[in-house]
């Protein structure tokens, strides 16, 4: 579910042409705002598809999830109730929950009372509504985890996906991440952190690694996967996965205002980490996922980081999603989901046509589609505070 | 038929609102399905309850209640009007005993009221008494007639009266009380009632009935108590 | 190899009834409640009026004032409760490289007070849809993301390690420890501070358990409205808090002779699958998640010596839970004490969570069980031993701790004394 594509084929081909998905706020009225292009998925409140059942008690965020689900369970071909229940498990990453809904309510609440909060409100909002309400829809009772770590949260749910199947706690997981945060209180919250691009023009307005980068653009939308066993899906006839989640790496930032705090290591150990934990050498990567923060600190500390595992301009390095925007818990599942589909079809797609990079940075930043034999790639996930979080992705086929 | 405030469908309407439920699967013809065999769990009714408590501003306990056409009876029941209410009363200078006497001697109302034709005694034991009243025929020479049933407490001065036959009433309720002041005895009527709502009269319309002939009758109570006072305190002279 | 085992060396509190662990212990112990009538906000036009609120002054706690600023309470608490649990465990952390001191942290509605007391500037108490975006607190945004909370305590602990944040309602401290117990199984930190926090003692978070009438509206008498087991509960009473537990890798804190209260020996997280806040009666899930639990740590269901339970005093929890005890303990559910502390220090979301594996390690540690208090009446239909208003001094050696949450999730976590546990990972 992204700004730019609805499914993955819609997505795939948008990123690959380097379609665009940002544009003005359209769900209300932003003029007093200090961030005039956002990605928007629709352009109105209500997603079709979704079972008005669902519809009535849940936020945005999580009708993302269950729409995302339906497509993932059945490109899978899973039938849930196939499995033992308790093999089958929910992680999912959220970084700022039921936002729309949220609002709605605390508005009700102040300006009418306590007896106008509906009874949806306690099970919409919180951070684990997503997982929950997958889990019930789907009939998993296997574990279930809810991964709350801002962008790099979404790497965090798939690695902890991962190991859920490497311990035999299940042999299925639904995971990945959405995120709805263009509702107005929480657009102004984001302002707050001031990494927001303030551009009105799509065109212009997210620039990750070039000499204007001056900010992100907030997008919504996200992707679930569905993770299995190797054996176990082999088993149940699956003949080309999409590939293998191979590695895992996660540190953080020296505190603020200490040694090294805005420095490039703690990235590059994550890197390191994931590497490490897959097997794979510096060289062997094919393409790299970028963060891209679109911010010069945090672009400069990525590129470092790049260079210093990679060598200058040592590794091909994209981030499509300047075309659709930073979808925090829902940004990392899409580049894996991007990651995997570049596996399978052999092509890079690019950042798109208007990021040049700064060559001081030293990035090979892909800008046009770029065929290349690629059976590793690296995706990078950085969350507000300090998280790092590096993954993995491998091709199963040679 | 009662015309209720929230119509079932209109409430209907409320529940796929709040719930999701498709409308067309909320009506059924099968009086036997609970909420939960329409697809309602105890979340969705509360947001029902919730919107209905905000819309009408009444509060709900649907506790135990388990097919929505009991909620939506529920729901009707808080939202009726207030019953109507009259209240008349006159000061008539006679001793408290006799205007007690005179005026709970039933089976007399039609030498003392002018609307009664007959007053028919079906029962008495200690203060309780019910009888028949028949007024004098209409104009279109129709005779109206009921039951009423009347508990009468001498010591507190007051009486409780309540139609047992509505007649077009759904109901109507009869409170009098009499206290003693400086002027003589104080008598009040209470009259509570709603009308049916095929009944000839409206709450409204017989509100203005009963506080106009109120008067009329009260008018005349004093003037024959009052006569009847003054008549025995002349015997009592005469004596 | 021998697997790697996570054991707790030290223990941060911040609970209602007193900062710090004594003043929760002596709490627990004494079988007080700290439950009252809310003062944080006026609470007059709510249903349930009544929470355990935490006597806190961030101030005298050590925060400074920029900390108080940019902190929204539950921040507040857990950097306090962080900092008290690496004093406890004789503080490793400069003996320790930073890349291998690990964070994992748990909360229900992260800095939901702050989010609602901006909201209200911002939006003119509710009356705009579209706030007013111009001049917004410079630290909303960390209240937006609850990983704020997880950064604040990577940044008071220098954590550099991983650092996890989760969130899965009010099973999140026991599965923000479970989870860091897994860093140092997997060997990716050989220090982590665990725990989970919350601090929902606001007009929002009061609403939407009034609006489904799942806290105890017995605002007459809040010392004895939280009730948990007994015939006359009804409904949870809210709480905040937060507790953070020092993990380390057993051998290291061996070797550096640290304290060790108790060991992680199993856990397992399952979900029912079947309403995001109903619960089947039969607790079937709960009762898979106990015997995944008690598997891991290779132990059996007689070895049990206390169950702390979820307790929280509704209804339907309270019997759901006794079934999945009855149903994964067997015939030694009728002998085990099982309490509540919630009817002490009420039910805190997410943080309680850790709350009860800290009230778990010192029951360990001391060999005492807290009670269940306000238990007067135990109810007929559940019929366990919920060790009614008084501690019990008895050896403790293996404990499991229970936990229930919206959104269907079941978790079980099994902790043994010192050496005690046979746990393979």
């Amino acid at each position: 579910m992204a700004p730019n594509g609805l499914g993955t084929k819609e997505f795939w081909a948008a990123v690959l042409e380097g379609r665009s998905g940002l544009g003005p706020v359209t769900h209300f009225a932003a003029d007093g705002f200090p961030v005039r292009t956002v990605g928007e998925v629709f352009a109105d409140d209500t997603l079709p598809g979704v079972d008005p059942r669902l519809a009535v008690q849940t936020d945005r965020w999580s009708q993302f999830a269950l729409l995302a689900t339906e497509e993932a369970l059945a490109d899978a071909g899973v039938r849930p109730q196939e499995f033992s229940p308790y093999d089958l498990a929910v992680i999912t990453a959220s970084s700022s929950g039921g936002n729309a809904f949220g609002q709605r309510e605390i508005a009700a609440l102040w300006s009418k009372g306590p007896r106008h909060v509906g009874p949806y409100q306690s099970i919409a909002w919180f951070y684990a509504a997503t997982t929950g309400q997958l889990s019930i829809r789907h009939g998993m009772k296997g574990p279930c985890g809810v991964s709350v770590a801002e962008q790099a949260g979404g790497l965090d749910a798939i690695a902890q996906a991962r190991r859920a199947l490497l311990h035999g706690d299940a042999a299925l997981v639904l995971t990945g991440g959405t995120e709805a945060p263009l509702s107005p209180y929480a657009l102004a919250c984001q302002t707050a952190s001031g990494r927001l691009s303030r551009s009105a023009d799509p065109e212009r307005a997210y620039l990750p690694f070039d000499a204007a980068a001056h900010g992100h653009v907030p997008g919504e939308g996200g992707a679930i996967l569905v993770l299995e066993d190797e054996e176990g899906a082999r088993a149940r006839g699956v003949e080309a996965p999409y590939g293998e989640i191979a590695g895992h790496g996660a540190t953080f930032d020296p505190a603020p205002g200490t040694p090294g705090a805005s420095s490039s290591g703690a990235l590059s150990r994550a890197v390191r980490l994931a590497l490490a934990d897959a097997g794979v050498r510096p060289e062997e990567v094919d393409v790299v996922f970028a963060d891209a923060a679109g911010t010069p600190e945090l672009d400069r500390a990525e590129a470092d980081s790049l260079s210093e595992v990679f060598g200058p301009f040592g590794v091909p390095v994209t981030a499509p999603k300047a075309r659709y925007g930073r979808l925090y818990a829902g940004g990392a599942p899409l580049d894996v989901v991007t990651a995997l589909l570049s596996l399978q079809e052999q092509v890079i797609p690019p950042t798109g046509p208007g990021t040049v990079a700064d060559a001081g940075y030293g990035v090979d930043l892909v800008a046009e589609p770029r065929a290349a034999r690629l059976r590793t790639a690296l995706v990078i996930a950085r969350g507000h505070g300090g998280f790092n979080s590096a993954l993995v992705v491998r091709s199963l086929t040679q | 038929m009662t015309a209720a405030p929230l119509d079932y469908e209109e409430f209907l309407t409320i529940v796929a609102a709040c719930t999701g439920v498709p409308l067309e699967s909320l009506r059924t013809d099968d009086p036997t399905l609970t909420i939960d065999d329409l697809g309602v769990d105890s979340l969705g009714l509360i947001n029902v309850l919730t919107e209905v408590e905000n819309r009408y501003d009444i509060r709900l306990d649907a506790e135990g209640l388990t097919r929505f056409p009991e909620i939506c009876a529920l729901i009707n029941e808080q939202l009726r009007p207030a019953p109507a209410r009259t209240e008349n009363s006159v000061v008539i200078d006679a001793p408290f005993d006799l205007l007690w006497d005179m005026t709970n001697d039933v089976a007399n109302w039609p030498n003392l009221f002018s609307e009664y034709a007959t007053a028919e005694i079906l029962d008495q034991h200690g203060d309780t008494v019910r009888f028949r009243l028949a007024l004098h025929p209409d104009d279109d020479g129709k005779v109206w007639s009921w039951v009423s049933e009347r508990v009468m407490d001498r010591g507190n001065g007051t009486v409780r009266a309540h139609r047992v036959e509505t007649g077009p009433f759904e109901f109507m309720d009869i409170h009098w009380a009499y206290v003693q002041i400086d002027a003589g005895v104080s008598m009040r009527w209470v009259q509570e009632f709603r009308m049916k709502p095929d009944a000839p009269l409206d709450d409204t319309g017989m509100t203005h009935r009963i506080n106009a002939n109120s008067k009329v009758q009260m008018a005349l109570i004093k003037e024959r108590v009052e006569a009847a006072a003054r008549a025995n305190a002349a015997t009592a002279v005469a004596r | 190899m021998t697997p790697r085992k996570a054991v707790v060396t030290g223990i941060g509190v911040m609970a209602p009834g007193g900062v710090g662990t004594k003043a929760f212990w002596q709490l627990l112990t004494d079988g007080r409640t700290a439950t009252r009538a809310i003062s944080h906000f006026d609470a007059s036009a709510f249903r349930s009026r009544i929470a355990a609120e935490c006597d806190f002054d961030p101030a005298a706690a050590g925060l400074t004032p920029e900390e108080i600023l940019r902190m929204d309470r539950a921040a507040q608490f857990v950097v306090v409760a962080a900092r008290e649990a690496l004093a406890d465990s004789g503080a490793p952390a400069d003996q320790v490289e930073p890349h291998r001191i690990g964070v994992s942290i748990g909360s229900a509605v992260g800095s939901t007070t702050m989010l609602e007391q901006q909201y209200v500037q911002v939006s003119d108490r509710g009356g705009n849809w579209v706030v007013d975006a111009s001049n917004v607190y410079p630290h909303l945004y960390g209240a937006l993301v609850p990983s704020t909370l997880a950064a604040e305590v990577a940044w008071t602990a220098g954590a550099q390690g991983p650092v996890r944040m989760g969130s899965t309602g009010c099973t999140s401290g026991l599965d923000s420890v479970a989870q860091g117990a897994q860093l140092i199984e997997d060997g990716l930190a050989d220090v982590v501070l665990a725990g989970a926090t919350d601090a929902p003692i606001s007009p929002i978070t009061v609403a939407c358990f009034d609006a489904i009438r799942a806290t105890s509206p017995n605002n007459e008498d809040p010392e004895h409205a939280s009730r948990p087991f007994d015939r006359d509960r009804d409904g949870f009473v809210l709480g905040e808090g937060a507790a953070v537990l020092v993990l380390e890798d057993e051998e290291s804190a061996r070797r550096r002779g640290a304290r060790i209260y108790c060991e992680v020996a199993g856990y397992a997280q399952r979900s029912n699958a079947f309403h995001m806040t109903g619960l089947r009666p039969d607790g079937k899930e709960l009762a898979e998640a106990v015997r995944v639990a008690l598997d891991r740590a290779r132990l059996p269901a007689d070895a049990v010596d206390y169950v702390n339970a979820h307790g929280s005093g509704t209804r339907q929890n309270d019997k759901h839970e006794t079934a999945a005890v009855k149903v994964s303990l067997g015939d030694h559910a009728h002998r085990v004490p099982m309490s509540s502390i919630k009817s002490m220090v009420g039910h805190s979301l997410g943080a309680i969570g850790a709350l009860e594996v800290a009230a778990c390690a010192l029951a360990i540690d001391r060999n005492t069980i807290p009670p269940t208090a306000n238990l007067h009446h135990t109810d007929p239909e559940l019929g366990l031993d919920y060790v009614p208003l008084t501690a019990r001094e008895q050896r403790t050696d293996t404990v499991l701790s229970v936990g229930s949450g919206f959104g269907g999730f079941q978790t079980a976590m099994v902790l043994t004394a010192p050496g005690k546990g046979t746990y393979r990972g």
